[in-house]
């Protein structure tokens, strides 16, 4: 029983690649280039998101008791805020500690504090969160529900800075999945055109190889190796470019010593290069897959 | 082997084939004969189905091509053979390349696909020109190959749209008796032309058209 080879479409391939090299090139260099964009916005996403993650672990909910309430009570408030769901640990915080911290917080201008009569500050509740509790939702849910405990006068929970970074960090987000979901429809675009003007190119030969008896998939194979081949070669591209500009990046930051406390830049993981490999194959193969739908659907 | 039966193809209101009704045997050798625009090259192009006809039925080697899906087109096309007046040999890739493609596409193994072309431009005379291109070639010896590349499958039919066409006598005489041979051999051949004489000097079984009808 004959049976086909594959190392002869993937020659048939390659020798088309050979053939048409700048129209293959530009297109393994725009597919790397807007997986290049796409690659930097994962990295920064994912890094951002890491110190979001931190940021908003250090979350802390400070609920302040209101004047009055002797140390009985404050015991009974005290289980209770550790019951409420998602609280990891609540740290009682007397008026007179909380005194003493502003005192070692504010050093050479703690005189100021001498001449008070009395301690203006209320006790508090320091209020940490349980990892998985630390969304948007949860954080304000925690809050409000504290806020509603009776003998708790005020909470603070730096709401309208997680609001605003929150939300910037969801619009960077959404932009980020838009533009990249565009910028590989254009690729897909540009692969199908590539492959389109070798299919132009090639439409004699074509039609001589269904004349002899080439199946459909005799005659696809090449031009899916093609784009496949294009997209492996344009994402490999971009990993590459984006690790060098990744290190030159990271060597300067590493190098300007910066006032805030540094952090660990991350780049991508294995799994998300295979992802961005993934995504470039897939890229390929689908402008190929469009452009030999639309080109052999016209024949018999 | 070819029956057609009440055939009919319209090309809008152009009427390329009327009634036509044929039946050739195996192992026969016929000329389809008429002037330009009598519909040879149409008739030609249904049965290697190129295209469908607009009506009618068309029987080869017992198979109804109505019946013969997209799918399948390709294994039925792998019992016919065919031969243009153009040759339609591919410009980019070498004599050799050229004929191995019907036995590529069938999936046989290098091997074969070696021994077999070798062994067919052996027949043809042009085994000195397995790594030429195409248009290194002379006309007659590029329809010796597209000929060659037409029965190195070895199919059951062999159809040639006017081989001789774009030929000087010399070079016509040699591709027709390698036409012969074939047929010797065994191959169905449904050959078509204008050329009355050619017709006459071969003594072979006819089929005229004209005006996309048979007549007698």
């Amino acid at each position: 029983m004959p049976h086909l080879s594959f190392p002869r479409p993937l020659n048939r391939a390659l020798q088309d690649i050979g053939s048409n090299g700048f129209l293959h090139a530009i297109t393994v260099a725009i597919i790397g280039l807007v997986l290049l964009i796409l690659a930097a916005f994962i990295v920064i996403f994912m890094n951002v998101n890491r110190i979001a993650e931190r940021w908003q672990a250090d979350i802390r909910i400070v609920a302040y008791v209101k004047e009055g309430v002797d140390q009985d009570r404050i015991r009974v408030l005290h289980q209770r805020i550790k019951g409420f769901y998602g609280v990891n640990e609540a740290v009682f915080i007397s008026a007179d500690e909380a005194l003493v911290r502003l005192r070692s917080q504010m050093r050479n201008q703690a005189g100021v504090l001498d001449g008070l009569k009395e301690n203006p500050l209320p006790a508090s509740f320091e209020i940490s969160l349980n990892p998985v509790f630390h969304d948007r939702k949860s954080i304000e849910g925690l809050a409000a529900q504290v806020r509603e405990t009776e003998d708790i006068g005020d909470v603070q929970y730096g709401k309208a800075w997680l609001n605003l970074f929150l939300d910037f960090f969801a619009f960077f987000k959404t932009a980020g999945f838009i533009t990249g979901g565009l910028l590989l429809l254009v690729a897909i675009y540009i692969v199908s055109n590539t492959i389109k003007l070798t299919l132009f190119a090639r439409k004699d030969e074509l039609e001589i190889m269904q004349l002899v008896g080439a199946t459909r998939y005799f005659i696809k194979l090449p031009f899916y190796i093609q784009g496949i081949l294009q997209g492996l070669a344009g994402a490999l591209i971009s990993l590459a470019t984006l690790y060098v500009l990744f290190s030159v990046f990271v060597s300067r930051l590493c190098c300007a010593d910066l006032p805030f406390t540094p952090f660990r830049v991350w780049f991508l993981s294995k799994e998300m290069m295979g992802m961005v490999v993934l995504l470039g194959v897939l890229t390929g193969w689908v402008g190929s897959y469009l452009s030999l739908r639309k080109f052999l659907r016209a024949w018999i | 082997m070819i029956k057609t039966f009440h055939v009919y193809k319209d090309y809008g209101a152009r009427n390329a084939l009327e009634d036509v009704n044929i039946s050739i045997g195996q192992g026969e050798f016929v000329f389809a004969c008429g002037p330009s625009g009598a519909g040879k090259t149409t008739l030609l192009r249904l049965l290697y189905l190129g295209e469908r006809p607009t009506r009618g039925d068309i029987l080869i080697d017992g198979v109804n091509l109505h019946r013969v899906k997209r799918k399948k087109l390709p294994f039925f096309r792998r019992k016919i053979g065919v031969v243009f007046q153009d040759f339609k040999l591919i410009g980019t890739q070498t004599v050799f390349q050229n004929l191995a493609l019907p036995l590529e596409v069938s999936g046989h193994k290098k091997n074969h696909i070696r021994q077999k072309v070798c062994h067919v431009l052996r027949v043809i005379g042009l085994e000195n020109r397995m790594n030429s291109f195409p248009a290194s070639l002379s006309g007659g010896e590029q329809q010796r190959i597209a000929i060659a590349r037409a029965v190195v499958h070895d199919p059951l039919i062999l159809l040639a749209d006017e081989p001789t066409g774009n030929l000087d006598d010399r070079s016509a005489e040699i591709v027709l008796d390698l036409l012969n041979e074939l047929n010797l051999k065994g191959t169905t051949v449904l050959l078509a032309t204008h050329d009355r004489e050619l017709v006459s000097r071969s003594g072979n079984q006819v089929i005229f058209l004209n005006n996309g009808r048979t007549k007698d």
